[in-house]
């Protein structure tokens, strides 16, 4: 027992020692890099795409793992460095390649995305062109929506304005006519004024005259209906105011006009040598007289003017046919003195006043102007108690009439 | 053959050996100095800094066999200028890694931004029809 318990030990210790004596160093760490390397997930990848390199990585490898176990560290650090070398240049192709791969991809997403947003765009710019098309077709509307606002806003005005023209023009016609009726009625007015129609119908024209006040007023203030009614009825006054001074008016112009002509009739007469010219008034007859002395025209007590006489009366002939003296009417009247018989004288001064007619007549003096009469010894002009009273009374008259 | 000759013959054979490795040194100093320039030219193309690590390591490696070229270890020298070489090829392959990855991230990010941009224009098309449809209301 003995025996096999010391041989047992003894072949312990034998082992021992040679497990010693032969005992391999510590793995090189360069050897372990290339044991992880050859582990790299891409080695597979690699030794299909460098499969020269990598055989001669694993036969770095086997190399160093031998040198190691042989003790000959250096060469297994060599052999290991160099299957590093081989396995890390393997593993650079394939990450070249996988780069590749990857540019490879990266340009065919690139490409492909470039279609796709060729085409997206292409939609886009197609959509945006529409768009722009909408809106200015939207605009379009909006603005023809607007003129057409606009049109009717127009239109509408231009009616308003229209209206407003035409009341306004119917305003000014209705104003026009009103004023039409006022200035009627003014003349109106004025008309009367050319008859003195305040000094003849004075309590019309007063009348009239207000009422056209009130009239102007009512056209002052717009009240046209009033104006023209007003105008009317001051019209219709002065009118009648007019239709009533006007006899009064032309009776006494034209007494001013005779009493004018007459004025120049008795200047006239009053310049006629061997007569005596004036004046008088008989009721409403106004006369102007022209006394020529009997014995201017007769001898003695004769009724035919003597030769030679006559030639006195050639300006009273001309005085008479003037034509501003024609309305008035002429008298020619014989006058004697008292003496002697009524009868005789009433004779002696028609006959005489009688051929003094006939002289007019036969001078042209129209013989409806005029009328003949004897007067005898009325109306003397001077004392009959002398003999040149008498002469004096002695005369014929040559009167004019006139109002 | 004369004894010059002979005499140069021996002095050939004794001075190959040095002559041999005096050829390797320079040999293998050109190599050195061709992966320094090539690592200079590696870390100014890596303006993402993508690859710092590893040029840095390639220069210590460079030192190292630059060292052990002085010492004559010149086997040790062609192991390390072995995977400096392999070291700048891999180097090569991560900045082409590295800028294409840089390019993918900006392709990906352009088509991020056209997606925003689609999305948008989607947003703008459906409003639109909206405002198209009201519109076409309206008239």
């Amino acid at each position: 027992m003995t025996t096999i318990i010391r041989a047992s030990l003894l072949a312990v210790l034998a082992s021992g020692l040679l497990s010693v004596g032969c005992a391999t160093p510590p793995k090189p760490r360069e050897l372990d890099a290339l044991e992880r390397l050859r582990l790299d997930p891409d080695m597979p990848v690699a030794r299909k795409r460098a499969p020269d390199l990598c055989k001669k990585a694993d036969k770095a490898f086997s190399a160093a793992t031998a040198k190691w176990q042989s003790n000959d560290l250096v060469e297994s650090v060599n052999n290991a460095l160099l299957g590093q070398i081989f396995f890390r240049n393997a593993l650079a192709l394939v990450k070249q390649d996988k780069a590749n791969a990857r540019i490879a991809d990266a340009e065919d997403a690139l490409s492909t995305i470039g279609e796709e947003r060729e085409k997206v765009q292409k939609d886009l710019d197609d959509t945006n062109e529409k768009i722009g098309l909408l809106q200015k077709l939207s605009q379009s509307k909006a603005e023809e929506a607007r003129k057409n606002e606009e049109m009717k806003a127009l239109e509408a005005q231009m009616e308003a304005d229209k209206k407003a023209n035409e009341e306004k023009l119917a305003q000014e016609k209705l104003r026009a006519e009103t004023a039409d009726k006022v200035s009627e009625a003014e003349l109106a007015i004025k008309t009367a004024e050319t008859v003195n129609a305040a000094k003849y119908a004075p309590e019309l024209y007063r009348s009239a005259v207000q009422i056209l006040a009130k009239a102007q007023g009512e056209l002052q203030a717009g009240q046209m209906q009033q104006a023209q009614a007003s105008a009317a009825i001051a019209q219709k006054t002065a009118a009648d105011a007019t239709a009533m001074a006007k006899p009064s008016y032309d009776r006494d112009s034209q007494a001013e006009e005779n009493r004018k002509k007459a004025d120049g009739l008795f200047a006239q007469a009053s310049g006629i040598p061997g007569v005596r010219t004036r004046r008088d008034m008989r009721g409403s007859l106004q006369r102007i007289i022209i006394t020529i002395p009997a014995d201017l025209l007769f001898v003695k007590r004769q009724t035919v003017i003597a030769p030679g006489k006559d030639m006195v009366l050639d300006p009273v002939a001309e005085l008479i046919k003037k034509k501003e003296y024609q309305n008035f009417p002429v008298q020619v009247v014989g006058y004697t003195d008292t003496r002697g018989s009524t009868t005789s004288n009433l004779a002696l001064s028609g006959a005489r006043a009688q051929s003094v007619f006939n002289a007019l007549v036969t001078r042209g003096v129209d013989v409806r102007r005029m009328m003949a009469s004897g007067q005898g010894g009325a109306e003397p002009v001077a004392d009959g108690r002398t003999a040149a009273g008498r002469a004096s009374n002695h005369r014929v008259e040559i009167v004019f009439l006139y109002q | 053959m004369t004894r010059h000759t002979t005499m140069f013959l021996f002095l050939a054979v004794l001075a190959a050996p040095v002559m041999a490795r005096a050829g390797e040194a320079d040999d293998l100093q050109r190599q050195i100095d061709y992966l320094k320039q090539t690592t200079n030219d590696l870390e100014r193309q890596d303006d993402q800094k993508a690859v710092a690590t590893e040029i840095t390591v390639m220069r210590s490696w460079l030192d190292n066999a630059w060292n052990l070229r002085s010492q004559e270890k010149y086997e040790e020298v062609r192991i390390i200028l072995d995977r400096c070489e392999a070291q700048a090829h891999m180097v090569r392959q991560l900045l082409i890694a590295a800028t294409l990855s840089a390019q993918a991230d900006a392709k990906e990010d352009e088509v991020k931004r056209a997606r925003a941009q689609l999305a948008r224009t989607k947003k703008a098309l459906e409003n639109a029809k909206v405002q198209k449809a009201r519109l076409e209301g309206k008239v």
